[in-house]
């Protein structure tokens, strides 16, 4: 993964009328990597992507896409980015065949057609039936299709795996790791937090407008919270534990059971509770869903 | 550019077979009851019957001239022709980008390497090419009907001119529908006060002979310019030809200046844009 950025924002500010969608967004992808970027409906997800592609024009701040600025030369950027957008229309009298030549004529042909029809046959995906026909998750697959069709270098995907059922999930998960070993730039939101966390790099939580958290998945649950379940082989007062720093009492099960949630080191923890007959001991880190939660509850508000 | 326009065309398929089949018909059956006409001595008695007890009413549609081929073109096909078509481009140029920009396609178009400007421009040229075509068909049908008819004959390239005065005027209330689509915040909205103006011009046109306090109005009015008897008789008057062109011009550039700043929308309808219109003013 090198250090060069593919996507580099500052100050990104965006409002429809009185409302307030992106209030300085600073945010820095770098090349080869995918990046998760997670956040309620609302949050701007959509908005900071299509600020990107200059869909739509910011009132304040600066894009970088791989080194080009998308309010100057938009064509540019489009011609090295893949797009899916969060909603997915195309022209529905039209088969899937039919659009992907389309999008390959506007790109001026440079998609290889055995590479859209193995994409296809990957997403089990029909051809040649018209699309009105065709269910949501089958016309989100030709939204795939057309973002990967032509390899760009950068991939903008917003939510790539709604619609399509657990399998397709996984394909395309796979697809877009394909695309990260062979060099691409994976920028994905979502609010389905096990994929990004199955498969991001790094993440981003973006709430109300403002990026809360940028973090390399993997460091962000390891720094985090866990939760600690005890079964004492005695019923046991142990305030003196919840009353360690970082410690919290999240539930007593009876007088033999706590479950504490522990922020940091858990060595002090442990030391402590080596005075007490203990029966069981199990932790459990908080996974990504639990840490986004957080962030959206205001525990971890920066 | 090119995929842009063929596109374009391949979308308006429908809307050239549909419109094309009607406005040859109407062609068509204009010309043939020419026939019918010209060979009735009734027919010509009543019209000037109609002359002697309503004169008002045979001013309005040039009765007495319904005897000619150019006459009787004047009178029962240049009347309509204008509202019909006109409802065509009116409906045409506010389909242009808003149609898909409230379908959603447009921003997956405008996320693959086509600049706005090819779009529109794209765009505007395939549905001019398409109005184009609706009236070629329309003055090809009139030529076909002379093969057959024995007392409706005019020289081609003559019969060819009102189609071009009647081209301006509607490419005006097609560039005034697309302006109105960029502004308003929906493509029905536009649609419909385009051809509410196609709809009031023709009124007041047409009834500016006989009311006197419409005969200021009808100054304004874009119909009063379409020159169609004239036009064969004595040749296009190539200044309002010109004005209207250049009208057309500014409008669509317009358009074009509010296209390349506005946001695209994910679907549905939107806002107002004439914050968008003070930018372009503010600009200049």
């Amino acid at each position: 993964m090198s250090n060069q950025k593919a996507i580099e924002i500052r100050g990104l500010v965006k409002n429809y009328g009185r409302v307030k969608a992106l209030k300085g967004v600073d945010l820095d992808v770098n090349c080869g990597e995918i990046f998760g970027f997670l956040g309620p409906n609302g949050a701007g997800k959509t908005t900071a992507i299509r600020c990107m592609l200059d869909l739509i024009r910011p009132q304040n701040g600066s894009i970088s896409m791989l080194g080009i600025n998308p309010q100057e030369e938009p064509e540019a950027v489009k011609e090295r980015v893949g797009y899916l957008p969060g909603e997915l229309h195309v022209d529905e009298n039209m088969t899937a065949r039919q659009v992907f030549h389309f999008f390959n004529r506007l790109r001026g042909n440079r998609s290889d057609w055995g590479f859209i029809e193995e994409l296809s046959e990957r997403l089990k995906l029909e051809l040649i039936s018209p699309i009105k026909n065709f269910s949501k998750g089958n016309k989100q697959k030709i939204g795939i299709v057309q973002a990967l069709m032509h390899k760009p270098e950068l991939l903008l995907l917003d939510e790539p795996t709604s619609s399509l059922d657990p399998l397709m999930q996984q394909e395309v998960l796979r697809m877009l790791a394909e695309a990260q070993d062979n060099g691409a730039t994976v920028f994905f939101s979502s609010h389905i937090i096990s994929e990004v966390q199955a498969v991001a790099d790094r993440v981003a939580i973006i709430r109300e407008g403002k990026i809360v958290e940028v973090a390399v998945t993997a460091d962000l649950l390891h720094r985090s919270m866990r939760q600690v379940r005890i079964r004492f082989q005695q019923p046991t007062e142990a305030e003196e534990l919840y009353k360690l720093p970082g410690v919290e009492l999240i539930a007593k099960d009876d007088s033999m059971g706590i479950l504490l949630q522990v922020e940091g080191q858990m060595d002090v923890l442990i030391k402590t509770l080596a005075k007490y007959p203990v029966n069981d001991f199990e932790t459990e880190r908080t996974s990504l869903e639990e840490i986004f939660l957080a962030y959206y509850n205001g525990k971890e508000d920066k | 550019m090119f995929t842009v326009i063929r596109y374009s065309l391949r979308n308006s398929r429908g809307a050239i077979i549909g419109w094309g089949i009607g406005l040859a018909a109407l062609a068509i059956m204009m010309g043939s009851l020419f026939d019918m006409m010209a060979g009735s001595n009734e027919m010509m008695d009543m019209m000037n019957a109609y002359a002697a007890t309503m004169p008002e009413f045979a001013e309005i549609f040039n009765m007495g001239a319904m005897n000619t081929p150019i006459g009787w073109l004047d009178v029962e096909y240049f009347s309509f022709m204008p509202l019909i078509i006109g409802l065509f481009a009116t409906g045409a140029g506010a389909s242009l980008l808003a149609l898909d920009e409230e379908g959603g396609t447009l921003d997956l178009i405008l996320a693959h390497p086509v600049s706005r400007t090819v779009l529109f421009w794209g765009r505007f040229l395939a549905n001019t090419l398409v109005i184009i075509i609706l009236l070629l068909i329309s003055w090809a049908s009139l030529l076909l009907t002379m093969t057959w008819s024995e007392n409706f004959t005019l020289p081609a390239f003559e019969l060819l001119l009102p189609f071009i005065s009647l081209f301006g005027i509607m490419l005006f209330f097609t560039t005034l529908s697309l302006l109105f689509s960029m502004l308003l915040p929906a493509r029905r909205t536009a649609s419909m006060l385009a051809g509410m103006l196609v709809v009031a011009s023709f009124f007041i046109t047409l009834l500016a002979g006989v009311v006197d306090e419409l005969e200021r109005a009808a100054d304004f009015s874009p119909l009063t310019y379409l020159e169609t008897a004239t036009a064969i008789e004595d040749g296009l008057n190539l200044v309002w030809f010109g004005i209207f062109i250049a009208i057309d011009l500014v409008l669509v550039l317009i358009s074009w200046q509010l296209f390349q700043r506005r946001d695209v929308r994910v679907g549905g309808e939107g806002s107002w844009r004439l914050q968008d219109l003070k930018t372009i003013f503010v600009k200049i």
